[in-house]
């Protein structure tokens, strides 16, 4: 019987107990139809090299544990499949600009603290009703797309206005800020506002568009962002004109 | 201990992996830094003529400007300022609320525009460019 194909993976492997210098492992894996990157990290884990780090959960797409910079693009490795990637070698790498922990593994401590800062959870001021606070299909509908983010980090990973400036909240946060501002129940509109518009939060944002390039779940950060500053301005505005009125 | 130990900083960098928006956040940088240095330069030399001098130290200089390569430089600033006006409209849309969602097919449909204003000047410029015609 003839071999089966192989793929070759070409994967980063750092590790900072030994390594000074990261370098690529070559690793031939047998090919299957269906077999995803992951998968395939999973047989080098099991049968070729067992110290490989990598980070993973649910397989389908839904955590964003396993986003990783796949042949020059921000991929998730459980979504994508080896088989596309005609030429059978593929370069996988840990997401760029992030802390290296080791090999395919990123510190995720800043976005996920920037994450924070952006209080994600509903916030009512009102008397709680008698049953539920009640969203009409529509209402939801609107914030559908950023209820879909994962917070895997491709977006801000990519975004260059995150790897020169510290605090730059970044396009995941943002996004998810205004997940929560454009919620029909949530009733802290002014406070996520103030929070957003500062100076480390959407008016850092040059339009770039590399965030939407890069989510694995065809999100639009920049267009919420854009929403964010729309909001913000007007919001600047009216309570100028509020104070020049009276 | 690994933190900050090492970051993979130039993955991405990597021009082959840009996307449109990056080549057009770049070139829209240099653009305006070409545009700023072309209005110093420019003032400058317009600002001659108030120099008080025995010759016609302006016109000597305007003379210099009829060399076919500076004619030349000035279509390429032509082209350049081209770019930067009509992507500042793209990004001022986009403060706008308009064309988020379609930022390519925007930054095409401007630069159309963009090349059939810059075929008129070309059209204008080029004979004496080619050195057919003389100013």
């Amino acid at each position: 019987m003839a071999e089966p194909a192989k793929s070759s993976l070409k994967v980063f492997r750092f590790d900072p107990d030994r390594d000074r210098e990261p370098h690529f492992d070559t690793f031939e894996v047998p090919q299957r139809e269906g077999l995803t990157v992951l998968e395939a990290l999973f047989d080098i884990l099991e049968t070729q090299d067992g110290s490989l780090a990598f980070r993973y959960a649910c397989r389908g797409a839904v955590c964003g544990s396993c986003a990783m910079y796949i042949n020059g693009a921000y991929r998730l490795a459980c979504q994508t499949q080896v088989a596309a990637f005609s030429s059978g070698e593929l370069t996988v790498g840990p997401m760029p600009h992030f802390p290296v922990i080791k090999d395919l593994a990123v510190d995720m401590t800043e976005f996920f603290r920037k994450y924070e800062r952006i209080m994600p959870f509903l916030v009512a001021q009102s008397a709680p009703p008698e049953k539920e606070r009640v969203q009409t299909p529509e209402a939801r509908e609107a914030i559908d797309e950023m209820v879909d983010c994962i917070l895997c980090g491709c977006c801000y990973s990519s975004c260059p206005t995150v790897w020169t400036d510290k605090e730059y909240l970044g396009p995941a946060a943002l996004t998810k800020a205004y997940r929560f501002l454009a919620d029909s129940r949530d009733e802290a509109a002014g406070e996520r506002l103030s929070i957003v518009a500062g100076g480390d939060g959407i008016w850092r944002c040059h339009t770039i568009f590399n965030c939407a390039e890069a989510c694995p779940k065809r999100i639009n950060p920049t267009w919420s962002i854009q929403q964010l500053k729309r909001k913000s301005a007007l919001r600047r505005l009216s309570s100028w004109l509020i104070r020049s009125s009276t | 201990m690994y933190r900050g130990s090492y970051r993979q900083r130039h993955a991405d960098l990597w021009p082959t992996n840009y996307k449109l928006g990056m080549w057009v956040w770049l070139l829209h940088r240099v653009t305006g830094v070409i545009i700023a240095l072309y209005g110093i330069a420019h003032l400058l030399v317009i600002s001659s003529s108030l120099l008080n001098s025995d010759g016609d130290l302006f016109e000597d200089i305007m003379k210099v400007f009829e060399n076919r390569v500076l004619l030349g430089f000035e279509l390429a600033l032509i082209a350049v300022i081209l770019f930067h006006t009509f992507n500042g409209l793209r990004v001022i849309l986009f403060d706008l609320g308009i064309g988020i969602r379609a930022q390519k097919l925007l930054f095409w449909g401007l630069m159309a525009v963009a090349v059939i204003l810059f075929a008129f000047a070309a059209d204008a410029l080029l004979p004496y460019i080619r050195g057919e015609a003389r100013l």
